[in-house]
């Protein structure tokens, strides 16, 4: 990260909701921009409109009013520079592995022989390839989301989303995962952002953590998270003294919001 | 599993497991082999008069005289017409779905229609096909669709409504179209919804086939039954019933062995 460069810039997103029973104010007036490189933890009380948020973002949901850049180009519905990770890995069960994988870039219509190369090199590196012809039903749970990351990053897109990506794990393999998948993001240089209730999960990755307010929502505060470590992972930085100081404040942050 | 030391309990279970399968089948065999017997002999002594409920040597004659007396054709002329009933019912009935699948507006605004329509019982529409296509084959194919085509648009529309909307979701986020939607996610996620219509479809084909022969045919089974019933001969009519539930376990039987097919090349596991 030698120049900073902006990536994403988000310019005054507003929701409204319509529904039958009326209508549901979500995300007021968010502005945000984030840089190369950066990894964002979005946390704010639940149902305050995180998910609307990324799914404006990635073009599954439309806004009400305000807009979005990607490297300065304003973007409208699905871009293919952002990849989006769900909660549920949703892989196809009747497809393999290596099928699974290959999904995104079929639909774009994008399967070539080069993205093929990049997929295998994918696979090699992350120790999937071993499990390429596997069926999704005779993977863990662990290994299924890393299978959903592989895939997410097949389309090769700089930006990344990740809504809870990880909640449905048990604890000892989201700390295993949430370690593998960091430590993949920061490798491929991707920028993320990332949504989590979990306050230790988005201290521990993040470069900063944006704070939403209540409904309808806005951003109440913006954290800086700087560790000064060598080799920063989101295992070893939480023994680090700043981490309880990092959690405390924020968790201060949402109790005033509930 | 391929070990090779196998405990003694494990052994001792699978013994257990083979050995219930075997009794279910010997009793199985057993009660069918009773009741043709106790009919027989009821039959032979006179307890029963086999002048109107036959008996399991006459039908066995009957049987016999297959390629004499025509049953051959008559069993052809039902199985086509059933096969030909159950595919079109089938592949209208997917065509359909997936149109109402695709537009939301048509979707609702059938929902009424296809709900009476599929109330309704449809052999009360027999006359008012007979005047339409014709006294003949075609209405009795016309029978089997309509008995079939409703509840196949229901069955599977209800099913592509109920594909899992995250994986639906999952596409989307690479910029799926409906089309790939369609073929990627909700085709293959529903195949399991295709075989079962496919299972119910077979059998309400051939209450279709059969009751359009009651009213209209002069070859079938279901002909066969009624000209049979009309002329007192019980024998004529017991073989047609016998033959027509082997023709509807074969038929049953060969769209299971399709959906051992399809999945073993479709899904491991
Ligand atoms: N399609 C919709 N129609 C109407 N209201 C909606 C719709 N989707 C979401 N909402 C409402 O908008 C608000 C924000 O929802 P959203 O899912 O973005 O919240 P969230 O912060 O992700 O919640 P959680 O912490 O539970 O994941 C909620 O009050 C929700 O009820
Ligand atoms: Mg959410």
């Amino acid at each position: 990260m030698s120049t900073i460069h902006e990536v994403l810039k988000i310019s005054n997103i507003s929701k409204i909701y319509q529904a039958k029973n009326g209508e549901v104010e979500a995300l007021k007036n968010i502005n945000l921009t984030v840089n190369e490189g950066e990894f964002v933890s979005i946390i704010g009380p639940s149902g305050c409109g995180k998910s609307t948020l990324l799914s404006i973002i990635a073009g599954l949901e439309e806004k009400t009013s305000g807009k979005i850049y990607i490297n300065k180009e304003e973007i409208v519905g699905v871009s293919r520079k952002i990849g989006y990770m769900l909660q549920k890995d949703s892989l196809l069960e009747w497809r393999n592995i290596y099928q699974n994988i290959m999904i995104g870039l079929e639909i774009q219509g994008i399967k070539n022989k080069e993205n093929e190369a990049y997929v295998d090199e994918l696979l090699k590196k992350y120790n999937i390839y071993e499990f390429k012809n596997k069926f999704p039903s005779q993977l863990s749970g662990g290994m299924r989301q890393r299978v959903a990351l592989i895939r997410t990053l097949a389309i090769r897109p700089q930006i990344l989303l990740l809504d809870e990506a990880f909640s449905a794990l048990d604890y000892q393999t989201r700390m295993l995962v949430i370690k593998d998948v960091y430590q993949i993001l920061k490798n491929e240089n991707k920028t993320v952002l990332m949504v989590t209730h979990d306050l230790s999960e988005a201290i521990s990755m993040a470069d900063r953590v944006v704070v939403l307010s209540n409904r309808p929502s806005h951003i109440k505060t913006i954290h800086d998270i700087e560790f000064d470590m060598e080799n920063r992972d989101p295992m070893n930085c939480r023994e680090n003294p700043k981490f309880s100081k990092y959690y405390e404040n924020l968790w201060k942050e949402l109790d005033i919001n509930a | 599993m391929r070990e090779k030391n196998i405990s003694m309990e494990r052994k001792k279970y699978l013994k257990k497991v083979t050995r219930n399968r075997v009794t279910v089948i010997l009793t199985q065999i057993f009660v069918l082999i009773a009741f043709i017997a106790t009919w027989e002999i009821c039959a032979n002594a006179n307890i029963i008069d086999s002048f109107i409920t036959s008996q399991p040597s006459r039908i066995l004659n009957t049987f016999m005289n297959l390629s004499q007396n025509g049953l051959l054709e008559h069993i052809g002329v039902t199985c086509f017409e059933t096969i030909i009933g159950f595919l079109s019912g089938t592949v209208l009935g997917i065509i359909i779905a997936i149109i109402l699948w695709w537009s939301k507006f048509l979707s609702k605004v059938s929902e009424p229609f296809l709900v009476v329509l599929n109330s309704l019982p449809k052999v009360a529409l027999g006359p008012v096909i007979i005047i339409w296509v014709g006294a003949g084959m075609p209405a009795i194919i016309v029978m089997a669709l309509s008995i079939s085509l409703i509840v196949t648009i229901l069955e599977i529309l209800n099913g592509f409504l109920n594909t899992d909307k995250e994986k639906i979701k999952m596409v989307k986020t690479f910029g799926a179209s409906k089309l790939q939607i369609l073929t990627k996610i909700v085709i293959p996620a529903n195949i399991s919804t295709f075989i079962n219509s496919l299972k119910v479809n077979i059998g309400l084909s051939l209450v279709g086939v059969i009751s359009g022969e009651f009213l209209v045919s002069k070859a079938g089974l279901g002909y066969l039954i009624v000209y049979g019933g009309q002329v007192f001969q019980l024998d004529l009519v017991m073989t047609s019933v016998i033959i027509l539930s082997l023709v509807a376990a074969i038929m049953y039987e060969s769209v299971v062995l399709l959906e051992k097919l399809i999945t073993k090349t479709h899904i491991m596991n």
